[in-house]
C-alpha cells in the first residue's frame, strides 16, 4: 500500500475505506492499486513562522481563523515533532461528535486522496454495521460522507465494512462467508451468502480500545502502545512485561467479545440460509495484523459454539487495504 | 448502503448459481452476476408468490419447486446472455476460458439457440401435420381404388390422373424434350408447335468465357476457356406500349418490327417475345448478345461473370412502369414457357440458371446491385417452368459483398427480394470464416472483379471482339432498365 499525499490520478471508479485511524482508496482489486491517509490531524496556534516552516516542509495544513491544522500522514510526524497527540475526526467507527473541526477534517482528507470525479462514477464507501451505541450516529455519519462525496462529484454508494471484505477475500467461495474487519475504532462482522448480506453488526472495541486501556493500567502513552503494538507485539509468544501482558488481556477481550457476538448473533438470526459446507471466515483491519492474532482466534473460535461450521480462518492477503478493494469491486460491479 | 435483496434462498439455488459463477472469473463481474440474479429471482418469486397465495398449498408441491428452479435457471442464464461479451471471438474464447461445467455450458448453448430450436420445432410440427395430412390422404386415395375394384366405380379422378393417363398412350413423349421440326427461310419449327421467326437474326460474336468457383470465387480454376450456353436471363424491352387493342393491330405490329430492327442494330438479345407471343430470335445463339452488362451469377458449381458470355438473353416487349410491375400477355406467357423448354431442352441448360437481368446486375463502379432491374420482382418464373430464383441468396451480395442503394429500394416499393438478405448474412459470416472485416473482404472481391473483368478483355481481345466494349455497350443500350 501507498503512503500518498497526492490525490489518485484520474477520478474512475474508486473504493474508499473510511476508517477511525485511516481512510484508504482503492483503484484496483490488487493490494498495490490502493493508498491511504492517517485519518488524524494536528492544530497549532497560527503565528507567521510556523506557517512559514510548515510550507518549508512541504507539509498539507489548514488554517481556519487563529489555527493552523496539519493532516493526514503529515500529522504525525508533526505530532512527534510538538510532542503532542493527534486529534482524530471519527472515533468508534463514526464521526467524533466531540470533535468540532471533524467533519472539515475528514473532508479535507478524502480531498487529498480522493480526486473530483469525472463523468458522475460510482465510488463505494465503507461503514460500520450496527452495533451497541452507533445505531444514531451511523445515519448521521453515512449521510456526511456521501455529501462529501457527492460534492467531489461521484455516484457515492455506501458497503458494510464487513461485507467489503467478503468481496475482496472470498471470490472463490462465491463470496460466501464471514469477513470481518477489526479497525481501529471498532470489529464489523458481516455473514455473506453468495453476496448477500444475511446479517452484520459491529462491536464497539477496536485498536484504540486495546491502545487506551493498556496505556491506562501500565501508565504508559497511548502513541507508545501503539508503537509496541505495531513494531514489537507477537500474540504468539508469551508476554514480556506488562504492557505486552496488558496487550495479550486486552487483545484476548476483544476477540472474546467478536466470538460471543459472533455466536449469538448467528444463534439469534431467523432468516439464514441451509448451508450444506462449511464456511471460511477472514479476518482483516490494523488490528489483526500483530503476529499471532489469527491463531488466537481460532482457538477461541474452536473453543466457541458456532451454529455453522467453519471451513477455515485466514488472514486478508493485505488486512490494511482490504475493505477498500472490496468496496472498490462493489463499484465495478455497481458500473 | 448499497441495496441487497435479503432472500430465502435454498441450498438448490445456491448450487445452481455457483455452477454457472465460474463463467465470471472477475471479482466485479461475478459479483454482479449474484446480484443481478439473485435480485431478479427474489422480485419473480414474489410475484409468484402473490399470485398463488390463494393456493398457498401448491408451493410445498414439487412443481413449484420445478417452477422456481425453471425460474431461477431463466434468470441466470438472461444475466449470462448480458454480461457475455458480443463478439463472436471474444464469446468464444470467454467461454472457452471458463471452467464451467458441461450441464451448464449446455444449457447456456440451448438459450442461446433458442429461436433456432423453436423454428426447428414448429417445422417438426408443420411437417409431422403435413405427414399426417398425406398419409390421410394416401389412405382415402387407396381406400377409392379398393372401393371402385370392388364395385366397378371410379373413386373420383384428377388432372393430374388424366394426364398421366394420356402420356400413357404416347409411347416415347417426354414434354421436355424439344426439337427442331423443320427450318424455313424465315422461321424454325419446334416439336412443342413454336416457331422460332428468323427474319432479323443475326451474328454478334463468339462466346468465350471463364468459369469460377462457386465457393471462393478468389480462386483461378485450372479450366480451359468455355464456350458453351449455360443459362437463360430474363429480361424486359422498356420500349413505349400501346393499348393492346383490336383497333391498334397496326401500331403493334409496326413497333414491334421496329423495336426487333432496333434490337437487331445494336445485337441486343438473343430472343425477343413479342406482344402477340412470337418468338424472334435476333443474335444466334451461339453469339453473345449485349444484354447483360456488368452481372454475376452462380449456380451449385461455378460462379459466372459478365453473362452476355454464358446466358442467353430472352427479352419480353414490355416495360416498368413508375411505381408499378412489368406485366405480360398471356400469349407472351405461353410462348415465354414454349421458348424456355427448347432452350432447355437444346442447351441442356439447368433450372437453377434460369433467372432474371435485374437479380444479376450491377455496376462496377460501387459495386451495387440493381443497376439495371428488369424482373427484380414480379417475374413469373414458375409460368416458364422453371423455379422461383427470388428466394436465392444472390451472387453478387453474398461472394462479392456488393451493396445497394435507396433508389433501387424505393423502385421496388419499398424492399429486395427475399435471397438479398440471406445473401448479406453469408457474406459477414464468410467475412468472419477469413478473418476479415466485412469492408476489408468487400474491397478485395471489388478487386477480384476487376481482374475477372480484366481476363475476359483479355480472352476477348485473343478472340474478335471486346468484352468490355460489349459490357459498356450492354449497360448502355439497357439504361433505362
Amino acid at each position: 500500500m501507498e503512503e500518498n499525499n497526492q490525490a489518485t490520478e484520474g477520478g474512475g471508479i474508486l473504493g474508499l475505506d473510511v476508517g477511525t485511524s485511516r481512510i484508504v482508496v482503492a483503484t484496483g482489486p490488487e493490494p498495490h492499486q490502493a493508498q491511504s491517509q492517517l485519518n488524524a490531524f494536528v492544530s497549532v496556534p497560527y503565528s507567521k513562522m510556523t506557517e512559514t516552516i510548515l510550507q518549508q516542509n512541504k507539509m498539507v495544513f489548514h488554517r481556519n481563523g487563529k489555527d493552523l491544522f496539519v493532516y493526514g500522514n503529515e500529522s504525525e510526524r508533526f505530532a512527534s515533532f510538538f510532542n503532542t497527540e493527534p486529534r482524530r475526526p471519527m472515533s468508534h467507527g463514526v464521526l467524533n461528535a466531540q470533535e468540532l473541526m471533524g467533519q472539515q477534517m475528514i473532508q479535507a482528507i478524502i480531498e487529498q486522496i480522493v480526486p473530483k470525479a469525472r463523468n458522475r462514477e460510482v465510488l463505494c464507501y465503507s461503514i460500520p454495521g450496527k452495533g451497541e451505541g452507533a445505531d444514531s450516529n451511523l445515519v448521521y455519519h453515512e449521510a456526511v460522507l456521501k455529501n462529501i462525496l457527492t460534492g467531489l462529484g461521484y455516484n457515492a454508494k455506501a458497503v458494510n465494512e464487513g461485507l467489503a471484505v467478503v468481496f475482496a477475500e472470498l471470490q472463490a467461495e462465491n463470496f460466501t462467508g464471514i469477513g470481518i474487519s477489526c479497525g481501529g475504532g471498532m470489529c464489523n462482522v458481516c455473514v455473506s451468502f453468495l453476496s448477500v448480506p444475511m446479517l452484520s453488526f459491529s462491536v464497539p472495541k477496536g485498536g484504540d480500545y486495546i491502545d487506551a486501556s493498556v496505556a491506562a493500567v501500565a501508565n504508559e502513552s497511548g502513541t507508545r502502545i501503539r508503537l509496541i503494538k505495531e513494531e514489537e507485539l507477537d500474540l504468539s509468544r508469551q508476554p514480556k512485561d506488562k504492557v505486552h501482558s496488558a496487550l495479550h488481556i486486552y487483545y484476548e477481550d476483544l476477540i472474546h467479545t467478536l466470538i460471543t457476538g459472533l455466536s449469538e448473533a448467528l444463534a439469534s438470526a431467523s432468516n439464514l440460509p441451509k448451508l450444506d459446507r462449511p464456511i471460511p471466515i477472514v479476518l482483516s483491519g490494523g488490528t489483526a495484523k500483530p503476529r499471532g492474532f489469527m491463531q488466537k482466534f481460532e482457538a477461541a473460535a474452536k473453543a466457541g459454539d458456532f451454529p455453522v461450521q467453519i471451513s477455515e480462518i485466514r488472514l486478508a492477503k493485505d488486512p490494511l487495504t482490504a475493505t477498500a478493494r472490496g468496496c472498490y469491486i462493489a463499484a465495478m460491479s455497481e458500473s | 448502503m448499497m441495496k441487497q435483496p435479503a432472500v430465502d434462498l435454498t441450498l438448490i439455488y445456491t448450487r445452481i448459481l455457483e455452477r454457472y459463477a465460474a463463467f465470471f472469473p472477475r471479482p466485479e463481474a461475478r459479483l454482479r452476476f449474484f446480484n443481478s440474479t439473485i435480485a431478479k429471482q427474489v422480485s419473480r418469486q414474489r410475484k409468484a408468490e402473490q399470485v398463488l397465495k390463494r393456493i398457498a398449498f401448491i408451493e410445498k408441491t414439487p412443481l413449484y419447486r420445478w417452477v422456481m428452479e425453471s425460474m431461477m435457471h431463466r434468470a441466470i442464464i438472461e444475466e449470462l446472455s448480458k454480461l457475455v461479451p458480443h463478439s463472436r471471438t471474444e464469446r468464444k474464447e470467454f467461454l472457452r476460458g471458463a471452467k464451467v461445467s458441461l450441464g451448464a455450458r449446455f444449457l447456456f448453448w440451448m438459450y442461446r439457440l433458442r429461436y433456432p430450436l423453436y423454428g426447428v420445432g414448429i417445422g417438426a410440427v408443420a411437417l409431422l401435420l403435413i405427414g399426417l395430412y398425406s398419409l390421410t390422404m394416401w389412405s382415402g386415395q387407396r381406400l377409392n381404388q379398393y372401393l371402385a375394384a370392388k364395385y366397378g366405380r371410379g373413386g373420383g379422378g384428377s388432372a393430374g390422373m388424366l394426364a398421366t393417363k394420356v402420356a400413357q398412350y404416347l409411347p416415347g413423349y417426354d414434354p421436355n424434350k424439344v426439337w427442331m421440326v423443320k427450318k424455313e427461310s424465315d422461321f424454325e419449327l419446334f416439336s412443342n408447335g413454336v416457331r422460332v421467326l428468323t427474319e432479323f437474326e443475326t451474328d454478334n460474336h463468339p462466346r468465350n468465357y471463364y468459369l469460377y468457383s462457386k465457393d471462393d470465387p478468389l480462386k483461378n480454376l485450372d479450366l480451359p476457356v468455355q464456350h458453351q450456353i449455360v443459362g437463360i436471363l430474363y429480361h424486359t424491352t422498356e420500349g413505349e406500349l400501346v393499348d393492346f387493342q383490336p383497333g391498334n393491330n397496326d401500331d403493334l405490329q409496326r413497333r414491334s418490327h421496329g423495336l426487333m430492327a432496333y434490337v437487331k442494330k445494336e445485337k441486343s438479345y438473343n430472343y425477343v417475345i413479342d406482344r402477340f407471343g412470337q418468338i424472334y430470335r435476333i443474335v444466334r445463339d451461339d453469339q453473345a448478345g449485349f444484354h447483360a452488362g456488368h452481372s454475376i451469377w452462380s449456380d451449385n458449381k461455378y460462379t459466372y461473370v459478365s453473362l452476355n458470355e454464358s446466358f442467353l438473353g430472352v427479352a419480353f416487349e414490355t416495360n416498368t412502369p413508375e411505381n408499378a410491375v412489368a406485366q405480360l400477355t398471356e400469349a407472351q406467357i405461353v410462348a415465354g414457357r414454349q421458348l424456355t423448354a427448347i432452350l432447355r431442352s437444346r442447351y441442356n441448360i439447368e433450372d437453377a440458371n434460369c433467372t432474371t437481368h435485374g437479380l444479376v446486375s450491377i455496376s462496377q463502379g460501387n459495386m451495387l446491385i440493381g443497376y439495371h432491374h428488369d424482373w427484380a420482382h414480379n417475374f413469373q418464373f414458375e409460368a416458364m417452368g422453371v423455379s422461383d430464383k427470388y428466394p436465392i441468396p444472390p451472387a453478387t451480395v453474398a461472394k462479392y459483398g456488393c451493396g445497394w442503394g435507396d433508389e433501387i429500394v424505393t423502385k421496388m416499393g419499398g424492399s429486395l427480394w427475399a435471397g438479398v438478405s440471406v445473401a448479406e448474412a453469408e457474406f459477414k459470416q464468410r467475412a468472419e470464416q477469413a478473418r476479415l472485416k466485412p469492408d476489408e473482404l468487400r474491397r478485395r472481391m471489388k478487386e477480384r472483379y476487376s481482374e475477372q473483368l480484366d481476363m475476359m478483355r483479355k480472352l476477348r481481345e485473343s478472340g474478335s471482339n471486346d468484352t468490355d466494349q460489349a459490357i459498356n455497350k450492354a449497360d448502355s443500350t439497357d439504361s433505362n432498365r
